[in-house]
């Protein structure tokens, strides 16, 4: 049986940015498998009719995110009313659905890719609901032309739109309300499922291993 | 500048249970000064408009126990977390009595604080027991080493104005460092610094802010 770690995440939470990066490097620690799954966040929301955030709450995590990433050496550019702009106001179905259809088509890409998406809209400041940019990323990671164009027209489609309500189903499932969402399969093959990325050192504990630090070389 | 840390809680808080029992560890493990600063979750919730996790969605309450459980295991906390205990006491009856209480201790013998705080934990997260009775939050402050004396006095105590204020002013002083919840950590740093750290699952940073190494969960310090 496979030690694994799922991650369900989503482009529009900076702290699943911190958990996908992380997932990266501590699966690369702990030589354990890495199941990727975009969902679509502001459908978990949607379903649960989640209370937002207070304002304190939110001037908080402004100073949460800047110290989690310094600590873990996460690049993160200063401009969270460009992030809530886009996430928030505009979403992220777009940057969800071209992520799934290259899921779809090319798994094994997909870590990439997410990454680059990841830097466009964190790093470099790019609104990743603009097809261009996301072409870019997609670009970036060594597909071809053709194929990115592909995925872009599949975006639309029936089984790409299923398949992301689908994992945020499987989220929901598996007793997610935010992202990101970490499910942990154990030696016996039980998962455990964890919200944030606040809980590594008792993952390390459920998967037997040596709880590793921040293990600061980026991997973005 | 000395560097220190200081413990905004509430003993209705599990969370602030783990982080009250880590910083005392942290005391040992990093010789570094720890103040315990008792206030209301109550009156923090009501000034900042948070909800309690457990209310955001029903799907997040549901996960809160299984949560706490693999925390409590992990850094050997016994917390048989019962909800129906919990909400009975949180959120119909509260704990105004019991923080008055530990407030009016505090004042008069700081030295038993940490024990009192600990036994009331113990009371109420680990044997499920009512700390809105007096009776209840007396036979933890006899665990915790208080004279009848001392524990009549301070159930009288705990009605005065001095103690209060003192609790009012604990959790005015942590409303205005931006708190919306407990445990509230205040981490002050080699430069006099202070950095306000919510939660207590921020060891690393608050380690990274003093310039410590995060020595894990420091089982072996347990006074438990």
């Amino acid at each position: 049986m496979s030690k694994s770690i799922k991650l369900f995440y989503d482009f529009a939470s900076p702290y699943s940015y911190i958990g996908f990066e992380l997932a990266k490097r501590l699966t690369t620690a702990w030589k354990v498998d890495l199941h990727l799954r975009p969902m679509l966040l502001g459908g978990i929301f949607k379903k649960l009719k989640s209370a937002a955030p207070s304002d304190p709450k939110k001037v908080y995590t402004d100073i949460d995110l800047k110290r989690l990433c310094r600590y873990y050496h996460i690049p993160m550019v200063d401009n969270r009313a460009f992030f809530v702009q886009v996430a928030i106001f505009k979403g992220t179905l777009i940057p969800m659905r071209f992520i799934t259809a290259i899921d779809m088509k090319k798994p094994d890409i997909t870590e990439q890719v997410s990454s680059a998406i990841y830097r466009a809209f964190y790093v470099k400041e790019q609104d990743i609901n603009e097809i261009d940019i996301l072409r870019k990323a997609a670009l970036s990671c060594g597909l071809d032309a053709q194929f990115v164009d592909q995925c872009v027209s599949d975006m639309t489609s029936d089984p790409v739109k299923n398949r992301l309500r689908n994992f945020t189903d499987e989220a929901l499932d598996s007793g997610c309300f935010g992202a990101p969402w970490f499910v942990i399969r154990d030696e016996r093959n039980v998962d455990h499922s964890f919200f944030g990325s606040e809980r590594i050192n008792v993952m390390a504990d459920i998967l037997g291993k040596e709880y590793p630090g921040p293990i600061r070389q980026s991997t973005l | 500048m000395a560097e220190s840390i200081e413990v905004y809680y509430d003993v209705v808080s599990p969370y602030s249970w783990l982080a009250f029992e880590m910083a005392c560890r942290l005391r040992e493990a990093w010789r570094i000064s720890v103040k315990l600063k008792p206030f209301f979750l109550g009156g923090v919730m009501k000034a900042s408009g948070n909800k309690p996790p457990a209310l955001v969605s029903p799907t997040k309450g549901m996960h809160l126990p299984t949560d706490i459980a693999r925390l409590a295991k992990f850094y050997g906390i016994p917390i048989n977390h019962n909800p129906e205990n919990f909400v009975r006491v949180a959120f119909s009856k509260g704990t105004l009595g019991a923080m008055r209480f530990i407030t009016a201790v505090d004042l008069c013998c700081p030295e038993k604080t940490e024990e009192l705080s600990r036994q009331l934990w113990i009371a109420f997260h680990s044997q499920g027991k009512d700390i809105t009775e007096d009776s209840v939050i007396s036979e933890a402050a006899r665990k915790a080493g208080l004279t009848d004396k001392c524990i009549e006095e301070s159930l009288a105590d705990s009605r005065s104005a001095t103690t209060k204020n003192r609790l009012v002013s604990y959790t005015q002083e942590a409303i205005e460092g931006g708190a919306f919840g407990a445990p509230w950590i205040a981490v002050t740093d080699r430069s006099g610094k202070k950095h306000m750290v919510f939660g207590s699952d921020r060891w690393e940073i608050i380690a990274d802010l003093l310039g410590k190494d995060y020595p894990g969960p420091l089982r072996h310090l347990s006074k438990l």
